[in-house]
């Protein structure tokens, strides 16, 4: 079955600043925009949520003397088909490279 | 007996007792407890049974269901709201459970009139008889009567909030359970019940919700599922209205298209077909669709329209349908209707299927359905399944679908305004701005669709921005908001390139340039901040000297697709270190054009003063329109989306050093040049680092001083020993090229007082010599050896004052000291001069026949050698020369070389005697002329030197004669005055500081005075002059003593002195003012000293340390 779904990473002030379109079906012109809506609404819960949860991590830290700088920001998965494990180790994923890259 | 005790009062007719019916009552609700505890120890026991046999067959949920509920309705009664709550909640776990176990699913029920409209919080409205089928009950009944008695329960709690929170987990529960059963239930029997579950929920939670009663976030959080109720139940409106064809009344826009495209056609078993009366409103239809334009954006913009619908609606329809081939859905697809629908889609083929064709179904239903008979058939099914007319009526016109659709968007957008969820309350207004917008209420449609793009804008969500900042232009270009549509001009502009297609963005562009052109009404600056960016070029800043004027180049950032003209450009500088008024403005008046891309452009650069400075605003003029950019680009697109960027440190652009010397002027020479003789006096100019190309030396002469000749002006170039200026020489050698590197010398203009400097000199030290003539309007005087008296320094100072303009527009002055804030203040030279000699006589022997020996000393005064061809002597009255009376003494003295800062002597013989005859107009001459003819070869660089005009000219063996006259004063011999003063001894004990004593002078007349006859000769005038500060004098320091005009007379002047000081001071002196010096005679000839004696100890005279 043909998946898709849209990875975003949005800044501390709900800027987008990274965003793939991933999945194994084929990209439609007008699903961009689709998924930046559905994820731009989607930011009402998930900041309503960090309230409740501590599910969601949450990544802050002070830079200390600038040399590693930690930016706290989201990572939000739109998808299409239900599969929490993978979801679970994608995020592992990116958390770890985000942090590798970061403090470079 | 007990318990009737218990149970039983006496009640005395006659004479009750006082607390009787306290008694009564207490006792009756006793019993009443008592029963009601006994019927639910009763109940609860039959349940317990129950339950346990739950899994047994001959369990029946009826059963149970009644005992239950009977608790449950004693609960109620007595006000046992939890408790009873609690009974229903355990039914419908129980319910839920029982419905799933397999084969015991029964009838799903739904299928009667009226069974669209929601009955979740009306226990009431179906009697529970008709719910039960054999020992079950029908699920769509029964789950929501189950949901009505909790939720009327709740409302007695007062829990209006948990009433929404759980009625819309059951609506959305309910909902999947109504679409597992959709086959059997009528045509979009979902949709419809959720809209009005959702409406009945809305209406009782709202109207039984007081604010401000709960925590604020608990009241937000009833919002939050106010809006999504709302929200729901405008979802399901949209999807019906679109089945029945108002889908070209709907906005395409995100939100519509997030929740219609992603919701699933219904699924009814088979599509409902065309009744055959409906010919008149197929047509109807048709003709709709026709009509139907596709919706023009502003601009031009030419964008895909986002999906309404999972599918398309006439594919999903005809493959509902039976006996549908895929040759004939083609046919139809080609219709006009279908590319009139849905321009940009292509028909697919390929993905259709066939479904089985139900039994029953006429024979029409193998025909494939056109669009227009598609909708007419959703319209006459959903009248047939929809009962409430006032909903009905919401789909009976475009006027009442709209109504109804602003009503659900305003509910969501306001209660999601109220609740935290922000994003979906300003999308929902851009919803309904679509709809003012369509309707023509351009304010309220700008006004909302502000909001949406602020909020998109704000979080930097491009893509959704681009959607909707296009009506926001729109909007405000209908409503003449010239401010607004051009600010929303540039934001698209400013937006990501990839949005839009070159021509869109050159349409975006000329909109702002025709504006800018025209006529505005009220002129505003424009924010072109994210349009425009600036920065200075890479690399360290430009350093410049104080007070300096430069070119600073600035690099421009134009984000217009193409070329743009700017009618003037500002841009302002801040400086870092103070706030205040650190700002200044650079401007360009000419037009500058930019290019799409980085440009680089230049500014005049006025002075500014000491510090570092950053760029401020951009700020310019498009024809009429003023704009303003406070955008630092980063250094170019590749930076853009660097999002921490904007917290980077501004980086200085230009660095304005603290005042320092840029130059030095200073005398060449410091030792003194001749007096009243044309002489050179240099001046180094040393450029220190500095560039002094059309530098300009103004210079004014003090008094007593003037440049002789203006052309004769020379400069050379000037080997300094300082290691500084070898640097600067070296390089500006090489800045100058080899061709000016030897030039050293030239000969310069003085014009007007000004001297412009050769380009030569720029940056090398050079040496000016200008040609002044000191003016000394003194004779020089001699002076004896015996009272040496030189002549002060000061005499022959004379000042040149210079003022040195350079720098690249003059605009630098050369001063002396650099902490001065002054720019006009000017630098004044000190020359001296002097007379080549300095004269003192002395009489070297006084020979027996009366002749004396004069000799005159010469001091030369300069670094020169001076050579003296001449000398010779005009006497004074009473002397004269001995031999001849040419006045000269030997020639073969002559000529005679002084080397500096040496002494050399000339004798003359003369007596003292009358003069002759011919001399007589001499005879008033009191002093004597020394006259020196002499010449003078020295170099201009060390000190005096030839004059002016007379080294080019002469040959070596012309005479540089110069003549030299000083003035001598000779005294007659001790005889031959007329007075002699005598200071008499003083007493043989000595003299002690603050003891009186008396200074004695005796003058006595030698001969009597013969020029003095007419004059009160018998008195004479004295003056005693004592330095106050070694003396202390009692009476008169000067008067009139009585003299006798007889040769010999003699007077004694005594004065008392107190001496002030101990040590060996000079004692106060006597004078004679009237009297010429030559004809007094003083003893002691010369100043002496005398000794005075620290005061004697004594007690009463103390000086305090």
């Amino acid at each position: 079955m043909a998946t898709t779904a849209c990875f975003i990473i949005v800044s501390r002030n709900d800027i987008p600043i990274y965003e793939a379109e991933v999945g194994s079906a084929p990209k439609r012109e007008d699903a961009a925009q689709l998924h930046q809506f559905v994820l731009h609404a989607a930011l009402d819960i998930v900041q309503d949520l960090a309230w409740t949860t501590s599910a969601i991590h949450l990544i802050y830290s002070i830079p200390p003397n600038d040399s590693v700088l930690f930016i706290p920001c989201r990572f939000m998965l739109l998808h299409d088909s239900r599969n929490d494990d993978g979801i679970k180790s994608f995020f592992q994923e990116v958390h770890e490279l985000y942090i590798k890259v970061d403090s470079i | 007996m007990l318990a009737l005790e218990y149970k039983c009062c006496k009640f005395d007719l006659h004479s009750p007792e006082v607390n009787f019916w306290e008694d009564l009552e207490s006792k009756i609700v006793e019993c009443v407890r008592n029963t009601l505890d006994k019927r639910v120890q009763f109940y609860e026991d039959e349940i317990r049974k129950l339950s346990e046999q739950r899994f047994m067959p001959v369990w029946n949920f009826c059963n149970f269901f009644i005992l239950k509920e009977s608790l449950a309705f004693m609960f109620e009664i007595v006000h046992l709201h939890e408790d009873a709550l609690r009974e229903y909640f355990e039914l419908e776990i129980c319910y839920t459970e029982t419905v799933k176990i397999p084969g015991k699913q029964r009838d799903f029920g739904g299928l009667e009139h009226g069974d669209d409209q929601a009955t979740l919080l009306n226990s009431g409205k179906k009697p529970l008889t008709q719910i039960v089928q054999d020992d079950s009950f029908r699920e769509f009944e029964f789950r929501q009567y189950l949901f009505a008695c909790q939720s009327r329960l709740l409302f007695k709690l007062n829990r209006p909030l948990e009433v929404a929170a759980r009625g819309f987990t059951f609506i959305i529960n309910f909902s999947k359970a109504l679409s597992e059963h959709e086959n059997i239930l009528p045509f979009c029997m979902r949709e419809v019940w959720v809209i009005s579950a959702c409406t009945d929920l809305i209406n009782a939670t709202a109207s039984r919700y007081s604010e401000g009663l709960v925590a604020p976030d608990i009241e937000k959080e009833f919002y939050r599922l106010q809006g999504d109720l709302y929200s729901q139940c405008r979802t399901k409106f949209m999807r019906l209205a679109y089945l029945i064809g108002y889908g070209t009344n709907m906005e395409r826009s995100p939100v519509n298209s997030a929740s219609l495209s992603m919701l699933p056609w219904p699924k009814p078993a088979v599509w409902p077909s065309v009744p055959p009366d409906a010919s008149s409103k197929v047509l109807a239809k048709e003709k709709m669709i026709l009509q139907e334009t596709p919706a023009v954006k502003h601009f031009g913009i030419q964008r895909k329209p986002l999906p309404l619908e999972p599918s398309f609606l006439l594919r999903e329809a005809n493959r509902r349908r039976a006996s549908l081939s895929a040759g004939t859905m083609l046919e139809i697809s080609g219709s006009d209707a279908m590319s009139k629908m849905f321009p940009s889609h292509k028909a697919q083929t390929s993905s259709m299927t066939r479904t089985n064709s139900s039994p029953g179904l006429d024979s029409s239903i193998d025909r494939p359905m056109r669009l227009a008979e598609i909708y007419v058939a959703a319209e006459y099914a959903l009248q047939s399944t929809i009962s409430d007319p006032e909903l009905w009526k919401s789909f009976s016109s475009v006027k009442e679908f709209e109504q109804k659709y602003l009503e659900l968007t305003k509910g969501a957008a306001d209660n999601y305004h109220r609740s935290w969820w922000k994003r979906h309350g300003v999308v929902l207004d851009g919803e309904i701005a679509a709809v003012c917008y369509k309707h023509g209420n351009y304010d309220l449609a700008a006004k909302s669709y502000e909001k949406v793009c602020a909020l998109y804008a704000g979080e930097g969500w491009q893509d959704l921005l681009a959607e909707v900042l296009p009506n926001l232009a729109d909007c405000q270009k209908i409503l003449n908001d010239e401010a607004g549509y051009l600010s929303s001009c540039v934001r698209l502009l400013s937006l990501d390139k990839g949005l839009f297609l070159t021509k869109e963005r050159q349409a975006f562009q000329s909109k702002v340039i025709r504006l800018a052109h025209s006529e505005m009404k009220q002129p505003v600056p424009l924010d072109v901040s994210s349009l425009i960016t600036f920065s200075g070029n890479p690399g360290p800043p430009i350093e410049l000297c104080d007070r300096d004027p430069g070119i600073l180049s600035v690099t421009v950032w134009s984000g217009f697709p193409d070329d743009i003209t700017l009618d003037s450009l500002s841009l302002t500088l801040m400086a870092t270190f103070q706030a205040d008024d650190g700002i200044k403005a650079l401007r360009s008046s000419t037009a500058i054009v930019l290019k799409p891309g980085r440009n680089t452009i230049t500014l005049d650069l006025p002075p500014q003063k000491p510090g570092s400075y950053v760029l401020g605003v951009l700020t310019g003029q498009i024809g009429h329109l003023s704009f303003r950019s406070h955008s630092f680009s980063k250094g170019g697109p590749a930076d853009t989306d660097d999002f921490m960027s904007l917290e980077k440190p501004t980086r200085p652009i230009l660095k304005v050093f603290k005042p320092r010397p840029l130059v030095d002027l200073a005398a060449a020479v410091s030792s003194a040049l001749l007096i009243n003789e044309p002489q050179w006096v240099g001046i180094i100019v040393r450029p220190i680092n500095y560039s002094l190309k059309g530098a300009v030396l103004h210079i004014d002469t003090g008094p007593g001083l003037q440049i002789k000749g203006s052309r004769v002006i020379e400069m050379e170039s000037y080997a300094d020993s300082s290691d500084d200026s070898t640097g600067v020489k070296t390089n500006g050698a090489l800045e100058n090229g080899p061709s000016t590197a030897n030039k050293d010398f030239e000969q310069l203009t003085l014009h007007k007082g000004r001297i412009e400097f050769p380009d030569w000199a720029s940056n090398m030290t050079s040496i000016l010599w200008i040609p002044v003539r000191g003016i000394g309007e003194k004779l020089a005087r001699g002076s004896s050896s015996a009272a040496p008296q030189r002549t002060s320094i000061v005499d022959g100072m004379r000042t040149i004052a210079l003022k040195l303009e350079f720098g690249i527009s003059h605009n630098q002055t050369f001063e002396r000291h650099c902490d001065s804030l002054s720019p006009s203040q000017v630098f004044t030279l000190a020359v001296h001069f002097t007379d080549p000699f300095h004269v003192s006589t002395r009489v070297a022997d006084k020979c027996n026949d009366g002749t004396l020996l004069l000799q005159v000393i010469l001091h030369s005064e300069v670094k020169a050698k001076l050579t003296i061809h001449d000398a010779w002597l005009d006497l004074q009255d009473g002397f004269v020369h001995t031999d001849r009376g040419d006045g000269r003494p030997t020639s073969g003295f002559f000529p005679l070389v002084i080397s500096p800062a040496s002494r050399a002597g000339i004798l003359f013989s003369i007596r003292l005697g009358k003069s002759d005859a011919e001399d007589v107009a001499r005879t008033l001459q009191s002093e004597s002329i020394l006259n020196i003819r002499y010449g003078i070869s020295g170099n201009r660089s060390v000190g005096a030197h030839p004059p002016v005009g007379i080294e080019h000219s002469a040959t070596e063996d012309a005479k540089q004669d110069l003549v030299f006259r000083s003035a001598l004063i000779l005294q007659r011999p001790v005889l031959y005055p007329c007075l002699a003063v005598g200071f008499l001894p003083l007493p043989s004990g000595g003299l002690r500081v603050g003891q009186l004593v008396t200074m004695k002078w005796r003058v006595e007349r030698l001969k009597d005075f013969e020029t003095e006859v007419s004059k009160n000769h018998d008195e004479v005038l004295y003056e005693v002059n004592a330095n106050t500060e070694n003396w202390m004098i009692a009476g008169r320091k000067r008067g009139h003593a009585s003299l006798s005009a007889m040769q010999g007379s003699r007077i004694e002047i005594s004065i008392l002195c107190v001496p002030l000081v101990a040590g060996y001071v000079r004692p106060p002196q006597l004078g004679l003012p009237d009297v010429d010096e030559a004809n007094i005679s003083c003893n002691p000839p010369g100043p002496h000293l005398i000794c005075v004696l620290p005061p004697a100890l004594s007690s009463s005279f103390c000086i305090p340390a």
